[in-house]
């Protein structure tokens, strides 16, 4: 055993002269845990209505009308969007050069309305998506017809709301819009529902009492219903535990490679001369694997709960998780290392096997942007595990019971790899 | 001590060694020579057990050098430099020191004398990548004899090393001798090996050509002495087994400028042995 230490704080020693091994090691995992979490926060955001950023439009408006100013002008004011108002061919341009996410023409002829009150009919006007950016994309085309229709709403209230016959087209018109166009959002259709139901309801009042109309719920937004942090405070529970695997991923891979350049540079053949078994060897290289692994997760860790609100429901278990994680990920890197005959090879085969497998797990993507193909592989994928073993006591309040399968998969799995990998090792020369 | 019986190994289809026998007795320092590629290395990891042979056998001490009580006894410097580059001289010794069980003020000596014999003590905390070719050779020698090894393999360890040190270096291995140690030494230099080894085995393609002392080497194999006369600007070449003989039959009248005798050694025993075609 005593052997196995001296070994191992050897590896640890020569690991923490390479500058690059703390970039590795701690600095592209706190990075990525931070990161990612602000950039999930905005895609997580964007779902429940909560979108912060600003996505730029280019708006050329052909109609120069006065419905299409003040089109525009309610565009304006949506603080999701950035307008740019410019001619047609720039529009296009700016899309082009990436400037903006989508261009947006308004046809002659948008603000003479006749379009409104064909029932089925399209407003003129042309929403052209960087197919690139469909996600930004996306905000832009909820955000245009919710503001048109907001727009026509309150357009449509304050000119036609006298006059009955009129109210009547409109109303089938929207109706109409319900039912053709199934790819409006939910929230979309809600608006077009509440706009039918004050239409409604202004009709009543007006043939009760004749009097003004009331003014119609105003368009909804949810932002500031939630708090910026609030989100951060669910997403950072999820990024840092796969900043903790990215952590973990790098210090194992850096020992698999470190094993082989011994192999390559000669010193294996002082160790293998000295009165070590092979078992050792091996076990040591691993000790510092596991060691560095367990460090570099835990520093993460400490960042996450000293600055980002990490917080866990038993520390135990989360120990006991890092612990089976970094056991299988340093026996997975050690049985790669034996098997690896030169350190190109080791660097070659370690890295893939790690990306692959954090693409996998969802280290690297989260498992909502995956295909159900790779979310069914993602469950058998040893980080996959990790990641719940870690995610488990962080935000999932994992019972004793809950952790064990991950971690005696993980456990599992990594005594194994020691045991194929001595066995490997063994077969080996020099 | 050392005991190798018809040490067989290849790579494939080349022959590395092929065959070889040799006994080193205790307390012996053995020169094992040969030009590049005749074998030598290969020949001193199969003996170190570092790799396995197809055929025959080595003994150390009666028992096979896989052994961990034979190991612990076995000091080798490797060829390759074989030294931790990211870890400074100490760091390296201390190390390997504390692999061999060795701790407290033990260690300290140990080092201390490690780093005294490497001509290392100022450099001592830098890191091994900073030193010069010939200081981390000498660390690498060093290395090997950190944990006071009763048997020393040395493969050229004095590759790239001023002549200050390796005259120090020579004479370090000659005292290691003298307390007892056995040691198996391969080198290209010739004057090292004359100067150094008790007995020298010459081989080539795997094969031995030839065991024996320095002396007896140079009487079977060394050819005849040669003199050189120079006389007004020409030289002539004289070769003769009796260089006392052919002097005193020389033509005296005449007196040559300048005569050189340049008796039969180490290296044309080496060149007649081992022909003078370059190796790959
Ligand atoms: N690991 C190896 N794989 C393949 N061939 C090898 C290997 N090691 C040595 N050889 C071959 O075995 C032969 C003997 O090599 P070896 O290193 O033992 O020679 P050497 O006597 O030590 O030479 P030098 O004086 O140049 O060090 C050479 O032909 C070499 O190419
Ligand atoms: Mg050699």
């Amino acid at each position: 055993m005593r052997n196995i230490f001296i070994l191992a704080l050897k590896d640890i020693r020569v690991a923490n002269r390479y500058k690059l091994v703390a970039f590795f090691h701690f600095v592209f995992p706190v990075l990525y845990a931070i990161l990612v979490g602000y950039m999930m926060s905005g895609i997580v955001g964007l779902g429940v209505g909560m979108y912060r950023g600003t996505v730029s439009v280019a708006v050329a408006d052909q109609d120069q009308s006065e419905f299409s100013a003040g089109f525009l002008r309610q565009l304006q004011a949506a603080k999701e969007l950035k307008i740019h108002q410019v001619d047609f061919d720039t529009a296009k341009d700016m899309v082009r050069r990436r400037r903006c996410a989508a261009h947006l023409v308004l046809h002659k002829g948008f603000g003479s309305t006749s379009w409104l009150l064909t029932p089925g009919g399209q407003p003129r006007m042309r929403l052209v998506i960087d197919e690139a950016r469909i996600a930004e994309g996306q905000i832009v085309r909820g955000m245009v017809y919710m503001q048109l229709m907001d727009y026509v709403r309150s357009h449509f209230l304050r000119s036609f709301t006298d006059n009955p016959e009129q109210n009547a087209r409109l109303r089938a018109v929207f109706r109409a819009y319900l039912d053709v166009d199934t790819q409006l959002d939910s929230a979309l259709k809600q608006q077009l529902i509440d706009l039918l139901h004050t239409w409604q309801s202004v009709e009543q009042t007006q043939s009760t009492s004749g009097g003004q109309p009331p003014s119609g719920p105003t368009l909804a937004t949810e932002s500031g219903r939630f708090k910026d942090n609030s989100i951060l405070r669910q997403i950072f529970p999820i990024t840092f535990p796969q900043g903790m695997i990215w952590a973990m991923l790098f210090s194992a891979a850096f020992y698999a490679i470190s094993l082989v350049e011994e192999r390559a540079e000669g010193t294996l053949q002082r160790l293998r001369m000295a009165p070590l078994t092979r078992l050792q060897l091996l076990l040591g290289k691993g000790l510092a694997c596991m060691m560095n692994c367990l460090g570099t997760s835990i520093a993460l860790l400490a960042v996450g709960m000293l600055f980002f609100g990490i917080r866990s429901n038993s520390y135990v278990l989360l120990l006991i998780g890092l612990l089976s994680a970094a056991l299988s990920f340093s026996g997975m890197m050690m049985l790669l290392a034996s098997l690896s005959k030169t350190p190109a090879a080791a660097e070659g085969v370690s890295l893939s096997a790690l990306l692959i497998m954090a693409m996998l797990g969802g280290a690297m993507v989260p498992e909502v942007v995956m295909p159900p193909f790779a979310r069914t592989i993602s469950s058998y994928v040893p980080i996959k595990w990790a990641i719940m073993a870690m995610e488990g006591p962080i935000r999932r309040d994992f019972s004793l019971g809950e952790m064990a399968p991950y971690c005696v998969g993980l456990t599992l799995l990594g005594m194994a790899c020691y045991v194929v990998g001595v066995f490997v090792f063994r077969l080996t020369e020099d | 001590m050392i005991e190798i019986i018809n040490l067989c190994k290849s790579f494939g289809s080349v022959v590395a060694v092929d065959g070889l026998s040799i006994t080193i007795r205790k307390g012996e320092l053995f020169g094992l020579l040969g030009p590049n590629g005749a074998g030598k290395t290969t020949a001193v990891r199969n003996i170190c057990g570092l790799l396995r042979a197809d055929a025959g056998s080595v003994q150390i001490a009666g028992k096979p050098p896989t052994d961990l009580s034979v190991r612990k006894k076995i000091g080798l410097a490797p060829q390759n430099l074989a030294l931790y580059m990211d870890l400074s001289a100490e760091e390296n010794l201390t190390f390997l020191a504390r692999l061999y069980g060795l701790s407290g003020s033990r260690l300290r000596q140990r080092t201390d004398w490690c780093l005294d014999f490497a001509g290392l003590q100022p450099r001592r905390r830098d890191r091994v990548k900073t030193y010069s070719g010939g200081m981390q050779r000498r660390l690498n020698l060093a290395a090997a004899l950190m944990h006071d090894p009763s048997i020393l393999v040395l493969d050229e360890p004095t590759v790239g090393v001023d002549t200050q040190s390796r005259t120090a270096i020579l004479e370090s291995i000659l005292t290691l001798r003298d307390r007892g140690c056995t040691i198996l030494y391969t080198t290209h230099y010739m004057e090292e090996a004359q100067r150094l080894c008790d007995r020298v085995g010459i081989m080539d393609h795997g094969k031995l050509l030839a065991l024996d002392t320095v002396g007896e080497l140079i009487q079977a194999h060394g050819g005849k002495a040669l003199i050189v006369l120079e006389r007004g600007g020409n030289e002539e070449r004289l070769t003769t087994d009796d260089p006392l003989d052919a002097l005193s039959q020389l033509d005296w009248e005449d007196r040559p400028e300048r005569l050189r005798i340049e008796p039969a050694s180490l290296e044309s025993v080496f060149l007649n042995l081992t022909g003078r075609g370059l190796r790959d």
